[in-house]
């Protein structure tokens, strides 16, 4: 009879410390298994990552100072109109013409509001754009020069529409003046 | 003859199977043997419960290590660093991108002075790029005769950077022929990397497709036509 109530309790008790405690806590081993495959995948990611950082820092310190302050000049972090006001004032000016009735507006701003689309499109682009229309009076062969410096200045400048229109005669000798609207885009990097 | 006296020594019911409890060798051995297995069965349940919570231990331990360990290479990633070389990527990809479609005008200006005739002047110009492949050009002027603008219509349509040019508005007036002109200017004709690019290509400084300084000698397509000058003159000679 005793040796029956050991078998028993013996039997009962292995069933037990399999059915609740082993499996479950082996079961639960399975969970953390799969967490550390996760990180073995993610550590070797990692690795991969680090090794294609450093290939690109070697090339970001290859990369001439110079040149990237002038792809700073070129697309800056923000608009920084008033310098680029300066900048086309200072172009107009070597050029003896003047700019006038300078009006700013931001047309991507405009234009994504107008549609749903262009706003999805707008909110992706890594850039942003800023209108500016002057006035400004002078020769042709000033205006044209004018041009020229604003086409090829470090600061991308955009010419987005123009009007020619006469102006008033005098000028240097008899060449004649005439008064041009000129619109431009520029951008920066967002 | 008896004697009485016992010939042995063992009794004689000794050799009888007695009547009290008998021993059976099956029945205690299969009980014995539940025993055992019960006994085995929870022992090796009991080894194998340590061993799952050991392997348990150790897996915890090896999941903290490899937290652990990313947390390290995250670290290592140094953000602003990765931040920076980000930033210079887009700016790279975006000036790119922006160059490619920047304008250079004056080639635009070039080309019509080297297209219009001596005898035809522009007296205003509407230009629009915002569409950078669809630029539009409106343009009114004076020429001499209506020969000067059938001839100029004729070099307009040769000309590779002004596009479908369309005479309007040709009126007879005391101080000559007065004209509107519409027309569309090519946007590879004026593309400022394709124009330096062609430069490169060509390696001929005195012939550059930008030009460099504006000639002010050079007659320009505004103000009045040259009085007296050829129909087959343009204004750059």
């Amino acid at each position: 009879m005793g040796k029956t109530i050991i078998a028993l309790v013996g039997l009962i008790a292995a069933g037990g410390i399999f059915f609740f405690y082993t499996k479950p806590t082996y079961d639960g081993a399975g969970t953390v298994r799969g967490q550390i495959s996760q990180y073995d995948a993610a550590l070797q990611k990692a690795a991969e990552l680090q090794q294609i950082k450093q290939a690109l820092l070697a090339k970001f310190n290859a990369l001439p100072e110079t040149d990237k302050s002038r792809l700073k000049k070129l697309l800056p972090d923000h608009v920084d109109n008033v310098r680029l006001i300066l900048d086309l004032d200072h172009m107009a000016s070597r050029n003896q013409m003047a700019l006038q009735n300078v009006v700013v507006s931001a047309p991507q701003e405009a234009e994504a509001a107008q549609t749903a689309v262009g706003a999805v499109g707008a909110s992706r682009q890594k850039y942003d754009s800023l209108t500016m229309k002057f006035t400004t009076q002078g020769t042709y062969p000033q205006f044209l020069q004018f041009v020229l410096d604003m086409e090829q200045s470090l600061r991308l400048v955009e010419l987005v529409s123009l009007k020619i229109s006469s102006g008033a005669v005098g000028g240097s000798g008899s060449e004649p003046l005439y008064v041009y609207d000129v619109t431009i885009r520029t951008y920066w990097l967002k | 003859m008896e004697t009485g006296i016992q010939s042995s020594f063992i009794p004689q019911d000794a050799s009888q199977p007695s009547a009290g409890p008998r021993f059976t060798p099956e029945r205690g051995g299969l009980s014995d043997l539940i025993v055992l297995i019960a006994i085995v069965a929870f022992v090796a349940s009991l080894a194998l419960g340590g061993a799952v919570f050991l392997y348990g231990q150790y897996l915890s331990s090896s999941a903290a290590s490899k937290l652990e360990q990313l947390k390290r290479a995250r670290e290592a990633f140094e953000p602003a660093t990765v931040q920076e070389i980000t930033r210079l990527d887009d700016r790279m990809r975006v000036a790119e991108d922006v160059l490619g479609l920047h304008l250079a005008p004056t080639a635009f200006f070039y080309a019509l002075q080297q297209a219009t005739l001596s005898t035809v002047s522009f007296s205003s110009l509407e230009m629009s790029a915002v569409d950078p492949q669809r630029i539009t050009v409106k343009m009114s002027g004076v020429a001499e005769s209506v020969n000067s603008i059938a001839l100029q219509a004729d070099l307009f349509s040769k000309n590779g950077v002004i596009v479908s040019p369309i005479f309007s508005d040709i009126t007879r007036e005391p101080d000559g022929v007065h004209f509107n002109l519409t027309a569309f200017v090519n946007p590879a004709a004026i593309n400022y990397v394709r124009l330096i690019a062609g430069l490169v290509q060509q390696s001929q400084p005195q012939t550059p497709a930008v030009p460099q300084q504006p000639n002010s000698s050079e007659q320009t397509p505004f103000g009045p036509p040259a009085s007296g000058a050829s129909e087959s003159g343009t204004t750059t000679q």
